[in-house]
């Protein structure tokens, strides 16, 4: 199992914990993403230059990744009952989900500081 | 506590199918909010693309950005804002049963047209305001 027993209680409180930070955070970095079709690059760096901008974008990241990959190993639980297949999507999942964080964190950090 | 997994797929008593029941409108929304956190999980690579191609530089930004301009990925990327506000809202239902409440037959009906009216129109918001 991806999400192991013990883990139950703890994965249903911080899939509320991180939906929360999304449905605010998610929609500022959406409609942001969204309004920037279209213009140029000077004036998406001069947004993201701003600290609150790359740290709004930075924080949901991390908060959507967790939220994310424990949707995607409940997904799994539900659908997958061979054991090895399992386990092997749900160890791509943790890589897929570790690879986004730190690529955003990564990104949003550099692009803030330069 | 028996593993589940000890016997085998083929012997486990089965769950009544999907297509055994009749279709009804709050499962289609409850089906979505799946699917929706499915489509949303790859739709994070997209967001990750438009972060990559900012440090990248302007160049690459400006190719991305026109890929983006074109009718047919704008109507993708329209699709694709109406699906995360789509979860969104569904989520806010979850919030609201979480509490205990909102569980008769007519609440649960109308928090579903609710989620589909209400993720079309911050979808609309979104893109024309």
């Amino acid at each position: 199992m991806n999400n192991k027993h013990s883990e139950g209680t703890h994965h249903f409180i911080l899939q509320r914990i991180t939906a929360v930070v999304n449905l605010f955070l998610g929609v500022y970095v959406f409609n942001f993403f969204i309004k920037s079709i279209g213009r140029p690059y000077d004036s998406v760096i001069e947004t993201l230059s701003n600290n609150l901008t790359w740290l709004i974008i930075a924080i949901f990241s991390l908060s959507m990744c967790y939220h994310m990959w424990i949707g995607f190993n409940h997904i799994l639980d539900d659908y997958v009952d061979e054991v090895k297949a399992r386990n092997l999507l749900g160890n791509l999942n943790s890589i897929v989900v570790v690879i986004v964080a730190l690529a955003t964190s990564f990104s949003m950090i550099t692009i803030g500081f330069f | 506590m028996t593993n589940k997994n000890k016997i085998s797929p083929l012997d486990r008593p089965l769950s009544p199918h999907l297509q055994i029941y009749r279709p009804s409108f709050t499962m289609m929304m409850s089906i979505m909010h799946r699917i929706s956190g499915v489509i949303l999980y790859f739709g994070s690579f997209l967001l990750l693309a438009w972060y990559i191609s900012i440090l990248i530089g302007a160049e690459t930004y400006q190719l991305l950005n026109q890929l983006f301009s074109f009718t047919i990925i704008k109507i993708a990327l329209f699709l694709f804002t109406w699906i995360f506000f789509h979860h969104l809202f569904g989520g806010i239902r979850h919030f609201i049963w979480d509490t205990g409440r909102g569980f008769e037959l007519k609440t649960i009906e109308w928090l579903a047209r609710l989620t589909a009216i209400f993720s079309l129109i911050s979808t609309l918001i979104v893109w024309f305001l």
